[in-house]
């Protein structure tokens, strides 16, 4: 086995183990719990990092070659990412709005958020 | 009050306060189960205390609060919607799509490609019977393959209109259970948590079938709006829609099926305003997929076209040839030409065609004995603009209409399944905030929110890392 073929073996295994990572990250995120967050940001920084590594690797030998298996398993790490990213931002911006319509003084008796309406306020310069 | 007697009051109201929080703790375990119910608080409320005005201080039970919280439940309902409107898509397009088969073996792409395997076989041995025949054979499956899909498609269209009127139905029902709960919460001096939860219930069943949007009055009534415009409930009033299949303004195309319609309790026509809900994805289908193949009052529908543009290009192909015997060709397909859209669903081989009367001659000059079957076996990837449709070839134009119903029936499951999860992560997210106190709700959706932004961020990065990787090499 040549060296090029260990760096696509190693490509290969990489691909397959944020593959499956990711796919852990898809169950944690469904799970609103501050440390399942944590855990599947820790998931998501260790993909990034075995990514980053593989890049560099690439960037050095200049030539590097992958397997169809491992350029397929990059397109599904990129497509399990993108796939992620709509739930994940419908769960921020929900989070976001969720505490937008808490700045307010809180709720009526029937659950609806009360606003805090502000007074105009005027400055001076000069 | 002071003294002694002042002090019992004060301890009187503390054990009726007191009485009144388990008596909601109470209802909360009695309820924890039920379908919409969100945790009840009671408020304990300081007395003022100041014995030489006769205040003796002490707590009192305060008005019962639902820690329910309309922007969760209506987040909730808003992914219930997207989920009803791609899961009926998903559903109508799955029986259409198998009438579609991409791969081109069977349906009417199957039996056009078998058409075309047969005129390729008869340009070969333009006299044998057997050749003869099967193109005979193959037409008549090819126009049985184009009168089935038709009548699939009508009948598709009667079970569409079907659920339709019954989403409606089941829309005006539960429209008629929150107008009833409205009436109880009216009458009622105070909250009622179980009432409170069976309207949350029917709110929620009612945002599956079409987009909602519910505001709660003072008084805790609730109004609701279809597509945010359309009342359905104000208080104690309710609104019925109803469907119709009536074209108000039919098209040219005579014997034309109709679209489906909203109408609101005056009789206009509201269907633009259903946008999201298990109605709006029946109507999608029954307005928007459906004609693009079988055709409406304005346009002739992908089926039609083919069918006729098959039929048209053979018979004039033939009719310009000659049989071996010297005689004039006649055309092998027979349609109802009344309309555009009852094409395919009237095509049929020419009752006075035979074995005798096929003509696979060029007549020229020169004579070219194969000449007509050697076209024929060709028309269906001409280039020929005569033989085509759109700007495509036949087999072209049969596989783009095929792939359009797959990639719509596929778009409709991705939605089916994203906002699936999506509800499944709302609802898991109002659970977990649900029941604490409003500043701990604080602290954990602000802890949430952070922890999906930094997701956000890991998988935006691993998104470019892996296109860097894909694209700064090559495969081996």
């Amino acid at each position: 086995m040549s060296l090029e073929d260990d760096k696509a073996d190693a490509g290969l295994a990489a691909g397959r183990a944020a593959e499956a990572k990711l796919g852990e990250v898809r169950q944690l995120l469904l799970n609103p719990r501050a440390e399942t967050l944590d855990r599947a940001t820790t998931d998501l920084a260790e993909v990034v990092a075995a990514l980053t590594i593989l890049v560099r690797s690439a960037r050095q030998t200049g030539d590097q070659k992958w397997t169809p298996a491992a350029l397929a398993s990059f397109h599904g790490i990129r497509s399990a990412a993108r796939g992620l990213r709509p739930q994940i931002e419908h769960a921020s911006k929900y989070c976001l709005g969720w505490i937008q319509v808490r700045s307010g003084t809180g709720y009526t008796r029937q659950g609806f958020p009360v606003f805090v309406e502000n007074e105009a306020r005027s400055s001076f310069e000069g | 009050m002071g003294g002694l007697l002042g002090s019992l009051n004060s301890s009187l109201q503390a054990l009726q306060a007191f009485e009144t929080a388990l008596n909601v703790s109470q209802n909360n375990v009695s309820n924890s189960s039920t379908p919409g119910y969100s945790r009840q608080t009671v408020q304990l409320e300081a007395q003022p205390f100041d014995p030489s005005q006769g205040q003796d201080g002490g707590v009192q039970a305060g008005a019962v609060q639902s820690t329910d919280n309309s922007y969760a439940d209506q987040a909730v309902r808003d992914q219930l919607s997207e989920q009803g409107n791609y899961n009926a898509q998903s559903s109508a397009l799955g029986s259409i799509q198998s009438l579609f088969d991409v791969s081109g073996q069977t349906g009417v792409i199957g039996a056009l490609n078998n058409l075309f395997t047969s005129f390729s076989a008869w340009s070969a041995t333009p006299t044998s019977t057997a050749a003869q025949q099967q193109v005979l054979t193959s037409a008549q499956e090819l126009a049985q393959s184009f009168q089935s899909t038709s009548a699939s498609l009508s009948q598709t269209t009667t079970d569409l209109n079907q659920q339709i009127t019954s989403t409606v139905q089941q829309i005006n029902s539960l429209a008629s259970q929150i107008q009833q709960d409205n009436v109880q919460i009216q009458q009622s001096s105070t909250p009622n948590a179980g009432l409170q939860a069976n309207l949350q219930a029917t709110l929620q069943n009612l945002s599956q079938l079409a987009d909602t949007t519910v505001t709660f009055a003072s008084n805790g009534t609730a109004t609701v709006l279809l597509g945010g415009q359309t009342a359905l409930v104000i208080g104690s009033t309710q609104y019925a829609i109803q469907a119709s299949f009536v074209d108000p303004t039919p098209g040219p195309n005579a014997n034309a099926v109709n679209d489906a319609h909203i109408l609101n309790s005056n009789g206009q026509d509201i269907t633009s305003q259903v946008s999201q809900g298990s109605l709006a994805g029946l109507l999608t289908v029954r307005n928007t997929v459906l004609p693009s193949l079988q055709g409406d009052g304005t346009q002739t529908g992908s089926l039609n076209q083919l069918a006729q543009s098959v039929a048209d290009s053979v018979n004039q192909i033939l009719t310009a040839a000659q049989t071996p015997s010297g005689g004039p060709g006649i055309p092998l397909f027979t349609y109802n030409s009344t309309s555009p859209v009852d094409v395919a669903q009237t095509l049929a081989v020419n009752p006075n065609i035979t074995i005798g009367t096929l003509a696979p001659s060029d007549p020229g000059p020169p004579v070219v004995s194969n000449g007509a079957a050697l076209a024929l076996s060709n028309l269906g990837e001409s280039t020929n603009p005569t033989y085509q449709i759109n700007g495509q070839s036949i087999v072209q134009f049969a596989a783009a209409a095929a792939a359009q119903v797959g990639q719509q029936a596929s778009d409709a499951q991705n939605g089916d399944n994203l906002h699936t999860t999506l509800l499944t992560q709302a609802q898991a997210i109002q659970t977990q905030i649900s029941g604490v106190s409003l500043d701990q709700e604080a602290i954990q959706v602000m802890e949430l929110q952070k922890g999906y932004e930094a997701a956000g961020k890991m998988v935006t990065v691993i998104d470019s890392l892996t296109s860097t990787l894909i694209n700064m090499v090559s495969g081996t």
